[in-house]
This record gives structure tokens, C-alpha cells and sequence, in this order.
């Protein structure tokens, strides 16, 4: 596990495209999540009389809701790693290192194994960041009862990490399947903005939720309950079991093409 | 003598067509084995397939005696066509990744590259190698963990006379060492002066498996001119120990069954009423046996 993962990184010890839209996505993620509040806070004030204000003043690092509310704003950043991850597993095909990679003593199953590591690492990462970062706001922030536990809503960090992991390994397979990272992340967006939601919009009521992208995204639920529309509420169980049969899936037919596939 | 690797009937067919055939072959441990052919002919196909980048269609191979998988790979260094390096990583860094999946010490890396001459440029990125260093370092790359075979694909493809010329060394000087070496190419002078064995294929087809010197039966022939070549024909084929005569290029060749004495020859004819306007007595050369082989059976 640990030398594959070092195998990985080693790979990427000085690709700058990787690093510059790395670097690019903590720092947007982590200056967003620190300055959310700020941000709400002075719209609010440019928008609204400040008699209407009450009801609509979220506090966002208050906890227990701010696992909640602070998973949704991570969660808006989610289409810049699986970019990231189109661009290193394209190029391993397109400058043919994976050949040389099998060919140095590496079986298709390790090659599967190390991306899969690499995935859950840089998901984990950015769990990580979104949890140390909601964890010293909301304790800054938090009033502090017997009554409320601050940490019942953290299971939120969990589901933004399945989801952050399941987006990763769809723009993994995608570029196992088509090998050109212009191509990848044309699909990737045409699917993920239109075509998941044309399909099911013909499809009954409820069966949306076994889509892969809505899957993932039910994970960590909008948390404005008035913005809704009030239907689909979605049993975090249900989209956690749905989200984990769609990375299973998604790896399964990844390592079976790799396995097929002349290199 | 012990195979390193052990090819049985291996085949490849991509759609209607077949890459390679039926192909039966040992490669006897610490030979310098070239594997000849022209472009085309299955030699990268082969190679791909005992090292599990391509898949076979039938057949199987053996590598030191048990069915090949990633630890058999592990004893072995190959660069199949192309060096194949992360063009942004530097020579250093790349082989940094070669060694950690191959479990090779990293103290090994800097020797190599001084083996090789890349010690100098071992911090610089990949790509701004020129196509001699690329090769280089592929080198370097496939002797992390002393090899126990070493495969090369068109090793001086591309290069100028004085990178073949490096490149040669470089491999006589490991064959040297006991490394069993595995040398694709479709160069024959390259085969030729390089290996100890070789094995032609064509069209997929083997042709020919054994040393380098019995694919030179040393024969010798005669190359003949004259005013009368009918008669001339005619007068050969009375001549003791004549086996075969052919028209090329406007002379005949005459073939004995051992090798003739050109003025012994140039008397009899003489006596046959024939005057020579030309006359050399040519040993077989390793690319006619070559060209001869891959046209019969064409």
C-alpha cells in the first residue's frame, strides 16, 4: 500500500500541471471555507434591508449544522481534482509509461491498485482539510450546551469523502476508456451538467437517485432547507449504498478494460 | 543448455490478421540471442507478449521455468521500441520509479547513469534528452536490480554511427558479464556482429533458430561472366561438384559442394572452348543467407 502510494507521488514529484491545479484547488477550497461566513455575511448586508435579515443569517461554522453546511460549500469544488485526475491517468497512456510500468515488474492489478490509493489519498486530503477547517471555526464559533452534541452531524466529513472519492474514480474510468484528457473532461462535463439529468428527467420518480453523479451529490445534501424544492429527500443510507456499489463498479470495469487491453 | 525463456507455440491474431504464428523458441541462458526480421514481421509483438503488455491470442511462455508474472519481470530489463520515461520528471526521478517498482536498492541509480554517461544531466527533465540519452537511460533504467536477461528492441534505432557504435559496446560489454541478451532487430550487420544466436522471423513465421554460424553454412560460390552465358550455363553444370547455378544480375552464381579454386575452374572452362570476362570467388554473406531465407519464403 505505502510503496505503491510512493510509487504514485514519485511520479508526480515534479509535474507542474499537476501541482499548479493542485495547489490552485486547496487554496480555493481552504480561502472559501475560512471566508465563507464573511462573504454571506457582506451579501447579505448589500442585498437585503436589515429587517429582513432575520431567519436568513445562517452561521455556517456553528456546530453541529456546520459539518453540514461547510461539506455542501466544499462539495461545490468538486469538479477541479477529477480534472486533475483525467490529466496523470491520460498521460500514463498517451506517454505509455503504464506499458513500461507492466513491463518493469508491476502487475495491471497493482497499476489499478496504486491510482485507486492515489484517489482515496488526494479524496483524503481534502477531507482533511474541510474537517480541520470546520472543526476550529465551529469550536471558535460553537456555543457550548449539554444539550446539543457538536458532533452529531459530522457523519457529513464521511459522506464528503465518499463523494469526493466517487467523482475521482468517474473521471478515472473515463480516462482509462478514452485515453485523451480534451476528450475526458468534455464528456465528464456534457454528462455531469446535461445528460445524467435529461436521462432520468424520462425516467419515474426516484429512480434519479441510482445515477452515479446524483448519487454522489445526495451525499452531501443542499442544507438550505428553504431553497429545496421539498421533494427527494434522500436517505443519507440509501446514497451512501448506492455511492459505494458505484466505486466498486467503476473500479471493477477500470481494472477489467486495463486487464483486456493491449498496452 | 538451461532456456531463460521458454516460447511454445505462442500465437497473436488481431482481427483476420495473424502477427504471430505457432512460434516455438529457447533462449539458452547467457547467449547474446538476436531476434531478425523485417519490419513487420512479429519481432515487437513477440516481445510485448512474454512481457504481458500485449496479450496472446494462444500458446504459452516460460520464464526460468515458471509461467511469467510480475517477478519474473522483475529479473528481467526490457525497453520495448521507444524509451518510455514521464517526459517532466527528471533522469534521476524517473529512475527513482523504475527502481521502487522493481525493488531495486536506490543507491544502484547513480553508478548506472555514470555506467551509461548521464551522470551530468541526471537532474534535468527527460524530455530535453536528446534521442542517444533517451536511449541511454533506458539502459540504465533496465539494469536496476542486475538483470538476468536484458531485452532490447531496436536498440540504435535512429541513432547516429556514434551512438550505434556506444550502444554496442555497451551491449557486448554486459553480455560480457553473463546477462542473457535479447536483441530485436531487423539490422543484420547489427545481429551479425552483436549475437551469438539468432532467430529469423517473417510474417509472424520462424525461419530459423540456431547460432550465428550455422545460418552461414561458410560456402563459397563463384561469380562468372561470359560472352556465351548459355554456354557458359551449359558448361558449368559438367564442371566435378557443381550443385546449383543461378542467373543474377546478369552473372551466374555456381554453387560446389565444397569451395571451388577459381583457377582450377577458370582451366577447365578454358578446355570447354569458354573465356571468362569475369570471375570472383564470393563467400555467402550472413544478409544474402538472410535475404534468401525471408524470400523463399515470402
Amino acid at each position: 500500500m505505502i510503496r505503491l502510494l510512493q510509487i504514485e507521488l514519485n511520479k508526480l514529484r515534479t509535474y507542474r500541471a499537476f501541482w499548479v491545479l493542485t495547489i490552485l484547488y486547496f487554496v480555493g477550497l481552504a480561502g472559501t471555507l475560512l471566508s465563507i461566513q464573511g462573504i454571506f455575511n457582506a451579501f447579505l448586508d448589500e442585498n437585503v434591508p436589515t429587517v429582513m435579515q432575520n431567519g436568513m443569517r445562517w452561521d455556517f461554522y456553528s456546530l453541529p449544522d456546520g459539518w453540514h453546511y461547510m461539506s455542501w460549500i466544499a462539495s461545490l469544488f468538486n469538479f477541479l481534482l477529477p480534472i486533475v485526475v483525467v490529466i496523470i491517468v491520460s498521460a500514463e497512456f498517451s506517454y505509455k509509461t503504464v506499458r513500461q510500468n507492466i513491463i518493469t515488474g508491476m502487475s495491471r492489478a497493482e497499476w489499478m491498485t496504486g491510482k485507486l490509493i492515489l484517489m482515496a489519498f488526494l479524496a483524503l486530503m481534502s477531507t482533511l482539510v474541510l474537517f480541520l477547517i470546520t472543526l476550529l471555526l465551529g469550536l471558535a464559533n460553537s456555543e457550548f450546551s449539554e444539550s446539543v452534541n457538536l458532533f452529531s452531524q459530522i457523519g457529513y466529513i464521511l459522506g464528503y469523502f465518499i463523494q469526493t472519492t466517487g467523482y475521482l474514480l468517474f473521471a478515472m474510468l473515463l480516462s482509462i476508456i478514452i485515453r485523451n484528457t480534451g476528450v475526458v473532461i468534455g464528456i465528464m462535463m456534457i454528462y455531469s451538467l446535461f445528460l445524467e439529468r435529461v436521462i432520468y428527467t424520462f425516467l419515474p420518480d426516484g429512480t434519479q437517485n441510482f445515477f452515479p453523479l446524483r448519487a454522489f451529490s445526495n451525499l452531501v445534501s443542499l442544507p438550505f432547507e428553504m431553497l429545496t424544492d421539498g421533494g427527494g429527500a434522500v436517505l443519507p443510507l440509501q446514497a451512501t449504498l448506492v455511492s459505494l456499489a458505484y466505486i466498486g463498479i467503476f473500479a471493477g470495469i477500470g481494472y477489467w478494460i486495463l486487464k483486456r487491453r493491449d498496452l | 543448455m538451461e532456456s531463460v525463456l521458454s516460447i511454445q507455440n505462442l500465437r497473436k491474431q488481431y482481427g483476420r490478421i495473424t502477427a504471430v504464428e505457432g512460434l516455438n523458441l529457447e533462449i539458452p541462458r547467457g547467449t547474446i540471442f538476436g531476434i531478425l526480421g523485417p519490419n513487420g514481421s512479429g519481432k515487437t509483438t513477440t516481445l510485448g507478449m512474454v512481457l504481458d503488455v500485449i496479450n496472446r491470442t494462444g500458446g504459452d511462455y516460460l520464464w526460468f521455468g515458471e509461467p511469467g508474472n510480475k517477478e519474473t519481470r522483475k529479473r528481467i530489463g526490457a525497453i520495448l521500441e521507444a524509451p518510455l520515461f514521464y517526459p517532466y520528471l527528471s533522469g534521476y526521478n524517473n529512475m527513482r520509479v523504475v527502481a521502487q517498482i522493481k525493488g531495486a536498492q536506490l543507491s544502484e541509480i547513480e553508478p548506472l547513469l555514470d555506467t551509461v554517461g548521464l551522470l551530468e544531466r541526471k537532474d534535468y527533465p527527460f524530455k530535453t534528452y536528446s534521442l542517444g540519452m533517451k536511449q541511454r537511460l533506458a539502459i540504465a533504467a533496465a539494469l536496476l536490480r542486475k538483470p538476468e536477461v536484458l531485452i532490447l528492441d531496436e536498440p540504435t534505432n535512429g541513432l547516429d554511427p556514434q551512438g550505434i557504435v556506444e550502444i554496442r559496446d555497451l551491449v557486448r560489454r554486459i553480455g560480457g558479464q553473463g546477462v542473457t541478451i535479447l536483441l530485436a532487430s531487423h539490422l543484420l550487420d547489427e545481429v551479425e556482429k552483436v549475437c551469438s544466436h539468432v532467430a529469423v522471423l517473417q510474417k509472424g513465421k520462424l525461419l530459423y533458430s540456431g547460432t550465428v554460424e550455422g545460418m552461414k553454412p561458410g560456402q563459397a560460390f563463384l561469380i562468372l561472366k561470359a560472352a556465351d552465358m548459355a554456354g557458359l550455363d551449359l558448361a558449368v553444370r559438367s564442371l566435378p561438384g557443381f550443385t546449383q547455378a543461378t542467373i543474377n544480375e546478369g552473372k551466374l552464381h555456381v554453387i560446389f559442394d565444397q569451395t571451388p579454386d577459381p583457377a582450377l575452374v577458370n582451366r577447365q572452362l578454358q578446355e570447354k572452348q569458354i573465356s571468362l570476362s569475369h570471375l570472383t570467388l564470393r563467400k555467402s554473406t550472413l544478409e544474402e543467407q538472410f535475404l534468401e531465407l525471408t524470400r523463399t519464403n515470402a
